[in-house]
């Protein structure tokens, strides 16, 4: 087997009724991602789930698979040691037969994801001849009605880690974390993922806001327009 | 065969949290399970646009911890079995 055939597996699991998304990887390497949004998202979305998933390891807890319903969707995580298989189901899926088609994926590739880098992704595979080798996994369609679903996409996940750690140096990080959740639940912005760049930066800001003390809230402001105009913000 | 797991709850109410319900070391387990669970589901929930978890079924090589939020907090069981996630589901929905 080679990491064509994982791929090829991985993007056959889409055409199981209700599956809305796959993304495989192993730590930094994404296998295969396929998702009805944005990458900034999706590597999002693998970051997350990598967190969660490591403090499940911290503690030497061998999970198997995590099954989270939300009010918009399911994720379904199969977990093979440090790979991941990660699908978003829509209401129409039958959660157990897509986990145990992703099982059933899981224990046949097993050996190949073990041999499988953690670090990212390498580039492309070459051919012998040096050419390289073109695979196709995704329809098209698809990714044109996730461009067309996500006019405004921005990198919020990165904002928030960035705002997470300027707060860090007044307070916890629970704290941080609230206080970021009450500023997004105050200003009513809805997705902030939705946001312009002038809108993100303006929410970064009204959070630093909330910090009392004006000589501290000025310095964090500082370390803020500093960090976002790094990232182009 | 082993009996149904009993029903354990995480009820909050003014920032406290009440565990009640199941075996002392099952409840433990539940609750922090469901902490640690609806922490990371927050964040994941604001990535994919959505608003909150409803219900979560975390499976390891010892069994499954299932919840579903209520109008107080979370309810659900710790299990050594490993049941279909649509039985569990449905099980948690009915009670």
């Amino acid at each position: 087997m080679t990491p064509n055939t994982l791929i090829a597996a991985a993007a056959a699991l889409q055409r199981l009724d209700g599956v809305a998304g796959v993304i495989l990887f192993k730590g930094k390497n994404t296998v295969h991602k396929q998702m009805p949004f944005s990458d900034g998202r999706a590597l999002d979305l693998q970051t997350t789930i990598g967190q969660m998933m490591d403090g499940y390891r911290q503690v030497r807890r061998k999970m198997r698979q995590v099954y989270l319903e939300f009010d918009g969707g399911t994720l379904l995580i199969l977990v093979q040691e440090e790979a991941m298989l990660v699908l978003l189901l829509t209401a129409r899926a039958d959660a157990d037969l897509v986990a145990s088609a992703a099982g059933v994926l899981l224990n046949d590739h097993a050996l190949l994801l073990a041999q499988l880098s953690a670090d990212e992704s390498a580039a492309p595979a070459k051919t012998a001849d040096g050419i390289e080798e073109l695979v196709v996994t995704s329809p098209r369609r698809l990714q044109e009605m996730s461009e067309k679903a996500e006019p405004v996409v921005n990198n919020w996940g990165q904002i928030r880690k960035l705002i997470e750690g300027i707060l860090g140096k007044v307070m916890g990080r629970a704290q941080a974390s609230n206080l970021i959740d009450r500023t997004l639940e105050d200003t009513q912005v809805g997705d902030p993922y939705r946001l312009n760049a002038t809108q993100v930066r303006k929410l970064a800001v009204s959070v630093i806001d909330h910090i009392p003390n004006t000589t501290k809230r000025r310095q964090l402001l500082t370390e803020l327009e500093s960090q976002l105009e790094d990232m182009n913000l | 065969m082993e009996p149904d797991p009993g029903l354990i709850k995480l009820d909050t109410a003014s920032g406290r949290d009440t565990v009640s319900g199941g075996e002392p070391g099952a409840a433990q387990r539940f609750a922090s399970e469901v902490k640690y669970v609806s922490y990371y589901a927050q964040r994941l929930a604001e990535t994919l646009g959505m608003r909150q978890l409803t219900l979560g079924i975390v499976e390891d090589r010892e069994g499954q911890t299932a919840f579903h939020s209520s109008s107080t907090g979370w309810h659900g069981a710790v299990s050594s079995n490993r049941r279909g996630l649509w039985q569990v589901r449905e099980s948690l929905v009915r009670s």
